[in-house]
């Protein structure tokens, strides 16, 4: 289901998209393009602008400039009742003096397609796993169930675009990894399009075709799940997906397949094979630079590595893996590495290492001065 | 535990007078006296066999049910202006609103001479009507300001994606989830302009009358148990009518959680 390349004719295109309230600007010239079916998400920390796009697209809000097209039409005008655009709200708005089958039959009554409106609702109740709860009332349930009425009741509509603003944040952690599993479903057996925000990469990374990474009311990146976790752009991404070593340097040398780099507090420079994408002109000599390692990447103790002499300082047995803290001349790192029951113990505090990596393991992040590289929250 | 007996005599004093007043029209005599002396329906009988009360009952009826309406109507669309889309004054605007409850009653009486007067309504149907909106108008805008600040607007966007247009929107969602408010508001203002006395005293004439004025003047002429049959009768009226709607819609009472 992973799908990286442009698609012949997206179903919904955002062009440069700046939403401004006061003198604040939430969203800061956006563009992006969702392909039909696909299942996209919007991927930030809190306050970075996730609702406020959803709810442009949505038509609760006007942009303050660019434009927002639906197969070609724009429609950044459009009253949002005349968008085939439906929407799970992050605190779900069930309608608290409706029952759970007028919920869910409300948006059939509201388009006056009421013809055969019994069985559509029941169809849908179905679908979320719901039947048999057609006359309890919404406080009558429990917060999942609400999860599934929500669901059902922007579903049932079948809406082209299904928006879902942090759907799941209210959840218990596992309730929340079986509905994650479920949405995902859905998303597939329904063809329908969705667009999801999350400030959970886990979630992201679980669930998506394609994630646009926002910070501070702009799109960082937007790419697959694969490529948003291995080939982050900026250092934000690499930050807030997934933990990863960042260490900073300069290029020694490059030509168009091959970049080779001096990191700082190392004497050796350290050759890194980047597919620069065609036509993108290598960095110059001299050029600050960063890489990103993930701590999985690191291995310990293995020649013919670029290796740096490192020295535990601390570590961390979760089952599978064991996660060591450690203090080389390039800076702190982080390396997880697999963990064997015959291998004896951890490596002691204090213990000198050589810290190493593979070429492939290396993403180049081209250093963007006066870019905010603000730390993840979450 | 003072404070629980003080509770309880609050409890048992409140409704002390009107438990007097509804055994008071039990009495067979023929003037106002408690204990009474013998048992009979015969002042009801008097009360509902008297062209001239029922009139009067006629009128207050009216009279509170178009005024609850009126002022209900009106607090809806002022709450509706102040939750939803602020208004210039703010703050200052609810407290403007409260002010009838501020002043006192008798130069409210005088005023409104004046100004029906002016208008060519004073002791006309008319008058009373506009006179009660303005002193029900307090008690009328709380409660639907309450349900109006607790119903969640994100609400009427989740019925705008679904497809429902304003007017759909609004009657669908936005009324049904300020129901209890506005009926409380409703029962209020109809209960406050039924047993309005201080200020309709003052704008009553030959040819419109309400009932509790009437008590009130039949108070000063004469002490007939009539009065005590008209007010066991009211007492039970309101709160049957507080009782069914209790039942029926839910009120919400002036208590504000949030
Ligand atoms: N109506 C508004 N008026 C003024 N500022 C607003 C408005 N709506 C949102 N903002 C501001 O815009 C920024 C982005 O808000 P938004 O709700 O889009 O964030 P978000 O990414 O959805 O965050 P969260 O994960 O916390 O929901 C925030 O700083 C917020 O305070
Ligand atoms: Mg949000």
């Amino acid at each position: 289901m992973t799908s990286t390349q442009t698609r012949a004719d997206p179903i919904l295109r955002i062009e440069s998209v700046t939403k401004s309230f006061g003198s604040f600007t939430a969203v800061r010239d956006v563009s992006l393009e969702v392909g039909e079916g696909e299942f996209v998400t919007l991927l930030g920390p809190s306050g970075c602008g996730k609702s406020t796009l959803l709810r442009m697209i949505a038509g609760f809000e006007q942009p303050t400039s660019g434009a927002i097209r639906m197969r070609g039409q724009d429609i950044s005008q459009q009253a949002a009742y005349d968008r085939e655009i439906g929407m799970v709200f992050q605190n779900l708005a069930l309608f608290p003096h409706l029952n759970v089958f007028d919920n869910v039959a409300f948006g059939l009554r509201a388009r006056r397609r009421t013809e055969g409106i019994d069985r559509k609702v029941r169809e849908m109740l179905a679908l979320v796993g719901l039947e048999g709860f057609e006359t309890r009332g919404t406080a009558q349930i429990s917060g999942g169930q609400r999860q599934r009425v929500a669901l059902a009741r922007s579903l049932v509509t079948s809406p082209d675009i299904l928006l879902l603003d942090e759907p799941l944040s209210a959840l218990d952690l596992k309730l929340r990894r079986q509905l994650q599993g479920e949405l995902k479903r859905i998303q597939q057996d329904t063809g329908i399009t969705f667009i999801f925000v999350t400030h959970d990469q886990e979630e992201a990374l679980s669930m998506s075709d394609r994630i646009a990474v926002m910070n501070a009311g702009r799109v960082e990146q937007f790419g697959s799940a694969v490529d948003t976790y291995h080939r982050p752009q900026t250092e934000f991404v690499a930050r807030f997906v997934g933990e990863t070593n960042l260490l900073r340097g300069q290029v020694h040398a490059a030509d168009a397949a091959r970049v080779t780099l001096r990191l700082d507090g190392l004497a050796a420079p350290v050759a890194v094979a980047v597919p620069l994408p065609a036509g993108e002109t290598p960095p110059g000599q001299g050029d600050p630079v960063a890489i990103s390692v993930r701590p999985e990447h690191v291995e310990l103790g293995r020649p013919g590595l670029h290796t740096c002499e490192a020295r535990v300082t601390s570590h961390s047995f979760s089952g599978a893996t064991i996660t060591y803290a450690l203090d080389s001349a390039a800076g702190p790192l982080l390396a997880r590495v697999p963990f064997q029951p015959g291998q004896g113990h951890p490596l002691p505090d204090g213990q000198s290492v050589s810290a190493g990596w593979p070429d492939e393991a290396v993403t180049l992040i081209p250093d963007q001065p006066g870019h905010d590289t603000t730390d993840k929250e979450i | 535990m003072t404070s629980r007996i003080v509770a309880w005599a609050v409890l048992l004093f409140l409704p002390l007078p009107i438990v007097i007043v509804v055994l008071s029209s039990f009495t067979s005599a023929g003037y106002l006296s408690f204990p009474i002396e013998g048992v009979s329906l015969r002042w009801y009988a008097e009360f509902l066999g008297s062209a001239d009360w029922l009139k009067v009952l006629g009128t207050s009826a009216l009279l509170a049910l178009i005024g609850a309406l009126v002022s209900t109507g009106a607090s809806f669309a002022a709450a509706w202006a102040v939750v939803r889309h602020g208004v210039p004054l703010g703050g200052s605007y609810e407290t403007l609103l409260l002010t009838p409850l501020i002043f006192p009653h008798a130069a409210i009486g005088v005023i409104m001479i004046v100004t029906l007067a002016g208008l060519g309504w004073l002791g006309t149907f008319t008058g009373l009507v506009l006179v009660h909106c303005i002193l029900t108008i307090p008690y009328a805008y709380r409660p639907v300001a309450a349900a109006l600040r607790k119903a969640d607007p994100a609400l009427e966007e989740a019925a705008a994606s679904l497809g429902a247009r304003p007017w759909r929107i609004f009657w669908l969602v936005s009324l049904p989830a300020v129901r209890p408010g506005l009926v409380t508001s409703l029962l209020f203002s109809f209960i406050i302009s039924f047993d309005e006395v201080t200020v309709t005293m003052f704008l009553v004439g030959p040819f419109v009358m309400t009932l509790p004025v009437q008590v009130f003047s039949e108070v000063l002429e004469s002490a007939s148990p009539i009065i005590a049959a008209v007010s066991a009768a009211l007492v039970l009226f309101t709160s049957l009518m507080v009782f069914v709607l209790d039942r029926v819609i839910g009120i919400q009472f002036f208590v504000e959680r949030d």
